[in-house]
């Protein structure tokens, strides 16, 4: 072989963790790569950063195959100021957004589940851990916009209480967690297990390893 | 395409071969897994076939009638190949955010006087014109916040010689995506012909997705994924008489994507015929008419020379005409028409360039001569 053609190699990334050993798990396409051992996730082009690894409990009662499905869990500050006072008492009556649950993996019906941050946003105390073994659907998406996305999201919750116009806001993260929201394969479709919602079958893209 | 050269195993040196589906490969040598980091690999998904053989036979026979090819199309045609291709799309979806102002103004409405309720009554214009002044409006600002999904779908590889544009299947791939399962490169070469992505996945996105920009702000583009989707589509190429032809089926509704049908050639007969007898119709009734006359002895020697002029104007009409017309049934007896069927609907098409007409020389002639007596008179 000509050794001159030889690409440099940091195109190719181990899938080993360098704190257990342990082969890191993934499918074909995912750019999210998992360690249950050590519990945390990697996003392979940002290789250095790792995010905790969580399993939420579900909350209704299933009987079909388990899978999670990953979703960015972000907790953060947002900060909002105006020289309105009708603007800040509105905003101050509102209540408060919890975590912010973001879609991680790749869905054709990707409106279905932006509509799932707010309702998990509200409901994130109730959302409880465990410990999980069954599958994750392959994580694809980058969490570096996440911060924007945040301020966005409440910017959004708040507009609804009162025009955000001439506001100075930011969102500042404090913690990105990778979190597994359990799913159940019941008859023609997914049944999500928080809330019981049930998705057709398309919804989710499992993959196969090669 | 991922990986355009050779990649080598970091921990063994060995020739890691670059990936084609997914972006996790394996060192054939030592087995260690390896994450392809590359931003040229894209994730791959399929539609799957879902209508059996039959029913694209169905398809393309329900094609096969119609006034416009011949009758015995479908007797006559004989299948020489039958495959399935993958046409690849590019899918685009991301998220676009931002916030957006508009100003607008406002009226303010104040309640009405004594004076308005008086000019109301009396309906006096001069009066209602004194007290109507409500316009005094504020401009008010207002703030959108925007924080979306988009998804485009574009053709990746050049559909010119398909006759269909991404356009005609965009609605039946993304009515069906949630069906589209991912798949490896390898599983769909197994399967039939996987076209390459020739059009370049940065020139698609340039053209097709950027920030919106407005007066009020912009909406930028916060995160962009593409995926590459494939169509199953079945290619079944037939021969009748010394004609082949091909038609493009879509596997996951049986929907006939292309065709270029054989043309009913007794229509272009007909129609030949039909120009040629009304022209001799015409023709043969001005000839009478003037025989008429002529025999009949009304005209003298002195309307003689009028009457040439107007036979010879008549004939200047009349002979260009029949010579169009005699060139309009030599077209549609030598062309080699074809019956397009696409998305759209059928169209006839010139399959092949016609044949020089042998009317054309005195066509050409005709018009010079035209053109010199139109000088002559100064028209």
């Amino acid at each position: 072989m000509n050794a001159d053609r030889r690409m440099e190699s940091p195109l190719l990334l181990p899938l080993k963790c360098p704190d257990c050993g342990a082969e890191l798990e993934g499918g074909a396409s995912a750019s999210i790569y998992l360690c249950r051992n050590c519990l945390y996730a990697v996003y392979m082009k940002q290789p250095n950063e790792r995010y905790p690894l969580i399993f939420l409990k579900a909350r209704v009662k299933a009987s079909g195959a388990k899978l999670y499905v990953p979703f960015w869990r972000v907790k953060g500050r947002f900060k909002i100021s105006s020289l309105d006072k009708k603007q800040s008492r509105a905003y101050a009556h509102a209540v408060p957004l919890g975590d912010l649950f973001y879609r991680a993996f790749w869905s054709p019906k990707a409106n279905y589940f932006q509509n799932l941050t707010l309702e998990y946003s509200m409901g994130g105390k109730l959302l409880e851990e465990e410990g999980g073994s069954e599958p994750f659907v392959d994580g694809i998406r980058d969490p570096s916009p996440l911060g924007e996305v945040g301020r966005l999201t409440w910017l959004a919750y708040l507009d609804r209480k009162s025009d955000i116009t001439g506001v100075e806001s930011s969102f500042e993260i404090q913690s990105v967690a990778y979190v597994g929201i359990p799913f159940f394969r019941e008859r023609e479709g997914w049944m999500e297990g928080i809330s019981g919602a049930m998705l057709p079958i398309g919804y989710l893209q499992t993959t196969k390893s090669p | 395409m991922a990986g355009q050269g050779v990649l080598t195993c970091p921990s063994c040196g060995g020739a890691v071969s670059p990936p084609l589906g997914a972006r996790r490969i394996k060192c054939a040598y030592c087995d260690e897994s390896y994450f392809y980091a590359g931003d040229d690999f894209l994730p791959r998904l399929a539609l799957e076939p879902k209508v059996s053989d039959s029913e694209v036979k169905d398809s393309i026979l329900k094609s096969f009638r119609g006034l416009m090819v011949p009758g015995d199309l479908s007797r006559r045609a004989l299948l020489l190949d039958n495959r399935r291709a993958y046409i690849p799309f590019y899918f685009l979806v991301g998220k676009r955010g931002g916030v957006l102002k508009s100003t607008s103004v406002k009226r303010n409405w104040r309640p009405p006087s004594h004076i308005d309720r008086m000019a109301d009554l009396s309906g006096d214009p001069a009066l209602r014109g004194m007290t109507r002044h409500r316009d005094e409006g504020e401009a008010v600002t207002d703030s959108r916040v925007v924080l979306g999904n988009f998804q485009f779908l574009y053709s990746a590889a050049s559909l010119d010689e398909w006759n269909f544009e991404d356009m005609d299947v965009k609605d039946l791939i993304l009515e069906r995506l949630e069906e589209a399962r991912p798949v490896l490169l390898s599983e769909l070469v197994a399967g039939g012909e996987v076209l390459d992505l020739s059009k370049p996945l940065d020139k698609i996105v340039e053209l097709g997705v950027g920030t919106f920009e407005s007066k009020g702000g912009a909406l930028n583009v916060l995160e962009l994924h593409a995926v590459v989707v494939y169509l199953p589509v079945r290619i079944a190429t037939f021969r009748y008489g010394r004609t082949l032809f091909k038609v493009v089926v879509e596997e996951t509704g049986g929907k006939v994507l292309s065709a270029d049908l054989p043309f009913r050639r007794s229509w272009a007969f007909m129609a030949g015929v039909g120009i040629i007898a009304v022209m001799g119709l015409f023709t043969g009734q001005f000839a009478r008419f003037m025989a008429g006359a002529v025999s009949s002895g009304g005209i003298n020697q002195r309307d003689f020379s009028g009457v040439l002029h107007i036979l010879i104007v008549l004939a200047l009409i009349f002979g260009p005409l029949g010579l169009a017309g005699i060139n309009a049934a030599w077209l549609f007896f030598r062309t080699p028409f074809m019956v397009r069927i696409t998305p759209k609907g059928s169209i006839l098409k010139d399959a092949l360039d016609t044949p020089p007409s042998p009317i054309n020389p005195i066509g050409r002639w005709l018009k010079q001569a035209v053109e010199g007596y139109s000088r002559e008179q100064g028209v």
